[in-house]
């Protein structure tokens, strides 16, 4: 048999070894190329148009935040818009903290803790402001990291209750069905928050974005990158 | 039937009492402040802010502070 039809039957050593390389190395360039073709938010978002980046963390409504991450961030996944509830919604809390606050100056005009020593009176006074302190930390804390995440790929609700349960939820912008957004109250009205409601057909069927700031840019967002989604599918751009 | 306490032996027992109050008050919010420390933690983790640093700091001192006033209470009320 000439020696071209055994080499063709059993390829050598070398030609195994340069297969996967070859197969590793198309598929990072049709990654590649896929990554080329998706198109930045700016070219089909006018919400996203129109917002600049910003990298303060304190914003109730945040378009394309920087040096912004979750913790389940895919590498090529980037963060749009990160939401949490206005901040007229939270001056509950700082007025309660404001008037804990006053309640020893309260209690010393009526003579409350007279019964007791001095020093005693002294450390009393620094536990409750100790106390009202721990009290602002972690109605802060339940604010500040209570986010809503929207990415190019997903929704992200992040949910901190209390100090000791946390629950993160997620639904690929793929499987939204419906966006609805209420503003209710005067106070809705007068600051523009209210709350955007997403059902998806995903694992948890229904997203609310509670008292968020500006909900119909939002929702309009939201429809962008739907139609985006629908569009990269239809092009075969889908990742 | 019951023995009759002179007014400084009950003045005494109430201050005691309250000593004692103060202190296993401030021994748990020591334990509280602990725990708002590992979730600031895992907050941190969950979603990374650029602010994220200066929560741990205020975090830190929050512990700090139930830690020292546990303390002072111990040296200014024994």
């Amino acid at each position: 048999m000439p020696e071209i039809f055994n080499s063709a039957a059993q390829p050598s050593s070398s030609d195994t070894q340069i297969q996967p390389v070859v197969a590793v190395s198309a598929a990072s360039s049709e990654k590649e190329s896929k990554k080329k073709l998706s198109r930045h938010v700016d070219e089909y978002s006018l919400v996203m148009r129109q917002a600049t980046p910003s990298s303060s963390s304190l914003k109730a409504y945040t378009a394309k935040p920087t040096d912004t991450f979750f913790d389940s961030q895919q590498r090529d996944e980037v963060v749009l818009l990160l939401l949490r509830q206005h901040p007229v919604t939270q001056v509950k809390w700082v007025f309660i903290g404001i008037i804990l606050a006053l309640v020893p100056f309260l209690l010393s005009f009526v003579g409350f803790l007279e019964f007791l020593p001095l020093r005693f009176q002294f450390v009393a006074t620094l536990g409750w402001y100790l106390l009202v302190f721990g009290y602002s930390l972690e109605a802060f804390l339940n604010w500040f990291y209570n986010v809503y995440i929207i990415t190019d790929e997903r929704v992200i609700d992040v949910d901190f209750h209390s100090l000791l349960f946390k629950n993160v939820s997620y639904a690929k912008i793929d499987n939204i069905e419906d966006i609805s957004a209420t503003t209710s109250g005067a106070l809705g009205s007068i600051f523009d928050y209210g709350t955007v409601r997403i059902q998806t057909a995903g694992a948890v069927t229904e997203f609310d974005f509670e008292h968020v700031p500006h909900p119909s840019r939002v929702t309009a967002f939201l429809n962008e990158l739907l139609l985006e989604e629908e569009q990269e599918n239809l092009d075969g751009r889908a990742n | 039937m019951f023995p009759e306490l002179p007014p400084i032996s009950l003045t005494s027992i109430i201050l005691d009492s309250v000593r004692i109050m103060f202190f296993l008050g401030f021994f748990l919010y020591l334990i509280f402040a602990f725990i708002a420390v590992r979730q600031i933690d895992i907050m941190r983790k969950t979603v990374v802010t650029p602010f994220a640093g200066v929560i741990q700091i205020i975090g830190m001192l929050h512990l700090l502070l139930a830690f020292g006033l546990l303390i002072f209470s111990f040296i200014y009320l024994a």
